[in-house]
């Protein structure tokens, strides 16, 4: 359910396989499942360039982190310290291994 | 919750910052803006130590796209109903979203803090205002404009032969279908009288290379000098995108200086 907050235990290690697989859900219910069965998403898939997630989509991104991890992941200050271009590369990878890091420091 | 039913739409709403911290309220600009304007950056900025609403406007990113209201009496009526929650609040807008707040203040002045206007214009000026015709000249403006910057950063990405997704544009929507363009044209404008006699502070914030100079000039001299600050920026008409960090140096301690005192938000 979007809106429920799921708080992840401090003490729970995650790994970037869990992670990655949540957030190819998220992205499948931001883009729509259908354009999502025809690609793959990996660690190296580009965020802007491979899934086209507009910069309405990454507001939705963060509100879908936001209920699944809770504050501990600040996407949105992780975003709003990076550069344009940064953004424009940013790839899933890197997005996974944030995530992984906010958990587990 | 992000969507909220008001006036019988339908409107996408973000919130940051901290529950209870003095509220500011943002309003994006026409056809190519939505809450992404704000959201990573003076929305982020700003959220540090207030309470941010940031909304889509009607037929805007994740909102209802209705087939009418779209006059400035309708867009400020939105936001008076999505605001009217928060309490006194610092409106901030950009483009015709600082005209959205501007048109608040007038008629709410006792729920508007101050308003901060980023390159805001009127399409078509006062000047140019009146019966069909060469008012809406600037709107094809703002639309060359939308266009250019999409352009840009589609040739950012390479293609690789992928089949793209294809979405109607809020450009394509409210051009194509909705009564946006003759509604602003009925009712698009300022009284400038009325404004000129505004008590409630604005920032007035404009780009150097704007390509609505002329227009955002022509607005921002209708406002008094008593209640009003000018800064120009170094940018175009997305100072947002142009220059965030000079943006939010300046909006900063405007906001802090005028927002709701601390103590009146809690309890």
């Amino acid at each position: 359910m979007p809106g429920e907050t799921v708080e992840v235990p401090v003490a729970t290690a995650v790994t970037a396989a869990e992670v990655l697989a949540a957030v190819t859900q998220m992205i499948g219910e931001i883009i729509g499942e259908d354009y999502l069965a025809e690609i793959d998403v990996t660690m190296d898939s580009m965020v802007t360039e491979d899934l086209e997630l507009e910069s309405i989509e990454f507001v939705a991104l963060a509100e879908q982190l936001r209920n699944r991890y809770g504050e501990r992941v600040d996407f949105v200050d992780w975003i709003a310290g990076m550069e344009l271009d940064q953004i424009i590369l940013l790839t899933v990878g890197q997005l996974v291994e944030f995530v992984v890091g906010c958990l587990t420091s | 919750m992000p969507d909220v039913v008001a006036r019988g739409v339908r409107f996408h709403t973000q919130w940051l910052g901290p529950e209870g911290a003095p509220p500011v309220v943002m309003v994006h600009g026409m056809l190519t803006g939505n809450v992404a304007t704000w959201y990573f950056g003076l929305g982020a900025a700003l959220a540090v130590d207030h309470r941010v609403l940031m909304y889509d406007q009607r037929g805007h990113g994740r909102s209802q796209a209705p087939v009418t209201g779209y006059t400035l009496t309708d867009l400020a009526a939105d936001l008076d109903a999505l605001a009217e929650g928060v309490g006194p609040a610092v409106l901030v807008g950009h483009s015709f979203g600082g005209v959205v707040a501007l048109r608040r203040a007038l008629d709410r002045p006792g729920a508007v803090r101050s308003v901060v206007a980023v390159d805001s214009f009127e399409p078509g000026g006062a000047a140019s205002a009146g019966p069909e015709g060469d008012d809406v000249v600037d709107l094809g403006a703002v639309l060359a404009w939308g266009r250019q910057r999409r352009m840009r950063a589609m040739a950012e990405r390479s293609s690789r032969g992928r089949t793209r997704r294809t979405r109607a544009t809020a450009e394509q929507v409210l051009l194509g279908g909705t009564t946006l363009v003759s509604d602003l044209r009925r009712d698009g404008h300022l009284d400038r009288s009325a404004l000129a006699r505004l008590v409630v502070p604005v920032l007035w914030v404009s780009g150097d290379t704007s390509p609505f100079r002329a227009e955002v000039a022509d607005l921002g001299a209708a406002l008094p000098d008593a209640s009003t600050e000018r800064i120009e920026l170094p940018g175009g008409h997305a100072l947002h995108l142009d220059c965030p960090e000079r943006l939010a140096a300046a909006v900063l301690p405007f906001v802090a200086r005028t927002r709701c005192p601390e103590e009146a938000t809690h309890g």
